[in-house]
């Protein structure tokens, strides 16, 4: 029989601290908990470091100097869990809330598969508050027909991409492709990331059984809401139309949805001028040489 | 055809039926009440079935493992309550070397997780397309969306059928449900190419389906001609013959109980039999 994985949790938190206490605390109540957790702290300023020191002292808090994102956080964090020689990393965000099966049933997914493959990326099912699938996190299913069958017959969903909001990143895919880019800083960094692992390889499986609430406020952040930050995802889509993640037909689809969301946030924004500038910027950067 | 009076399970069978069905149906652990067969039509055979509960629609050129159709109906999608009840049910269709034959590979849905994923948990695949092979149909969709078109070739015709039928009611696909399908491949032809750009219209689809559906078309053909260049031009001769064209679908057997229960449908828009113009 082989060894129990051991499992490192990553929570990556920014100014949460209520929804971190709740985040931590699901954690505790697994019904496998992770061996360890740390909380990568973006430079928060509401005291959520001394909620964790307080209340969960078990806890390892990775102090940053500054904010670096969600994608800078999840870097630094899975970089120092890697050093830590765990075979699973989970990774979070704060408003992530397990159910207490959470781990428990994605540490099962391996054994379901059954020597069909080893898996390197395990996603939980993610809802809002309501129950319903959250739509920040529905995940891209691989269409190959042998493979999805395969997939389905045993319960699970094979992966082209997810998000971090509960993934159980192998040590191996960390070997193997290296950590989360940081210059993404939000959004999309999950995106590549995943979608880097998946491409030419079945290892990635979706695990219905596995649910975590994530507490958004809104089940839906709107192109229109999105004001400055839309720079990130204009920016980060050409990135990603740059890098390596996605195929040449998978390509003809970010470029469709770059165009159909502009179009959306500029039209919200009555083609003013600094809604234009945003675009303008986040198109110049994004084909400007990386600062990584 | 044969009558049995049972009114469990009819299967449907658009062709003669080989030796190797005929035994494979005699074999089934749970036994098929009765039999519609009528050669060269999927339109005929559905149309002509008589009453059962279900309609078990075999393609001549498959064998069904002998517990293929009670797993068919003892999947959590049968109506255990587990899984929204289905329309429809299919098979997994293999080769004889256990491969899944991609000919008959379901297709997915493009938009709604929620039951894709639901699906999965029961260990079933949702579907959005299925092809013939073995396919169980209730009756109530056979009735509710008429039986397959006869304007339509057999390529295509179970595309356009469960286009239709799963449009707003589920289908799944079933692992342990297994059938070897001894026919060789026919592949692409002209005429399921002109079928398929015909489907693109209607309103069989919701949302971004028909770009999927036409995106997907696009995909088989590159495949067809980096198998075999020279017989692109006549698949893309389809493309030029896609024109919309009006045939009834009755005629033969099809004046019979289960058409007779839904008028006929012809055009090509018209989801439900009844929607259709006449």
């Amino acid at each position: 029989m082989p060894a129990p994985a051991s499992v490192i949790a990553v929570v990556v938190t920014y100014n949460r601290r209520d929804l971190l206490r709740e985040c931590l605390s699901a954690l505790s109540a697994q019904t496998r908990p992770p061996d360890r957790v740390f909380v990568v702290d973006n430079a928060s300023t509401d005291g959520s470091r001394s909620v964790v020191a307080e209340e969960f002292p078990e806890v390892s808090v990775l102090a940053l100097p500054e904010n670096v994102g969600g994608a800078g956080g999840f870097h630094e964090g899975l970089k120092a869990a890697h050093a830590e020689g765990a075979n699973w990393f989970w990774l979070m965000d704060d408003d992530t809330i397990p159910a207490p099966t959470a781990l428990e049933r994605l540490l099962d997914a391996p054994e379901a598969l059954d020597g069909m493959t080893r898996p390197q990326l395990l996603a939980s099912r993610t809802v809002w508050r309501d129950g319903r699938l959250h739509p920040m996190n529905e995940p891209s299913f691989k269409r190959e027909p042998e493979h999805y069958i395969d997939s389905c017959e045993r319960g699970l969903l094979p992966l082209r991409m997810a998000t971090f909001v509960s993934l159980l990143v192998h040590r191996s895919a960390v070997d193997e492709f290296g950590l989360p880019l940081k210059y993404y800083f939000i959004w999309s960094d999950d995106i590549e990331y995943t979608a880097r692992i998946l491409r030419d390889r079945d290892v990635g499986f979706f695990v219905p059984d596995s649910v975590v609430e994530h507490k958004t406020k809104a089940a839906h952040t709107a192109v229109t809401e999105t004001g400055g930050r839309f720079y990130f995802h204009v920016r980060n889509s050409l990135y990603m139309m740059r890098g390596s993640a996605w195929n040449m037909r998978e390509k003809l689809s970010l470029v469709w949805a770059l165009f159909f969301t502009t179009q959306i946030y500029l039209r919200h924004n009555r083609f003013g001028r600094e809604s234009a500038r945003i675009v303008v910027r986040g198109l110049r950067d994004g084909v400007k040489p990386v600062r990584s | 055809m044969t009558a049995f009076p049972s009114p469990g399970v009819c299967a449907v069978v658009p062709s003669t039926v080989s030796p190797a069905l005929d035994d494979a149906l005699a074999a089934q652990t749970t036994p098929v009440a009765d039999r519609s067969v009528a050669a060269g039509s999927w339109h005929d055979a559905v149309a002509a079935a008589p009453a059962a509960e279900w309609l078990w629609l075999l393609d001549g050129g498959v064998v069904p493992a002998h517990d293929a159709l009670e797993r068919l109906l003892d999947s959590p999608g049968a109506g255990d309550g587990s899984l929204p009840a289905p329309a429809l049910l299919a098979s997994k269709v293999v080769r004889p070397a256990g491969d899944l034959d991609r000919d008959r590979a379901p297709w997915p849905p493009l938009l709604d997780r929620t039951l894709v994923i639901a699906a999965a948990r029961q260990r079933l695949v949702s579907l959005r397309l299925a092809r013939w092979g073995s396919l169980l149909v209730r009756r109530d969709a056979a009735q509710e969306f008429g039986p397959p078109r006869a304007d339509y070739s057999s390529g295509a015709a179970d595309l356009e059928w469960t286009a239709r039928i799963l449009r707003d009611r589920p289908g799944y696909l079933v692992p342990d449900s297994v059938v070897v399908r001894t026919a060789p491949e026919a592949g692409l032809t002209p005429d399921e190419v002109r079928d398929r750009i015909r489907m693109v219209r209607g309103d069989r689809w919701v949302a971004r389906e028909p770009v999927w559906f036409a995106f997907l078309l696009a995909v088989d053909l590159a495949r067809a001609g980096r198998q075999r260049p020279a017989g692109l031009p006549r698949l893309l001769a389809g493309v030029a013959r896609s024109r919309p064209r009006r045939v009834s679908t009755e005629g033969g057997q099809g004046r019979d109980r289960l058409s007779s229960m839904a008028p006929h449908e012809s055009g090509d828009s018209g989801r439900r039999a009844r929607d259709a113009p006449l």
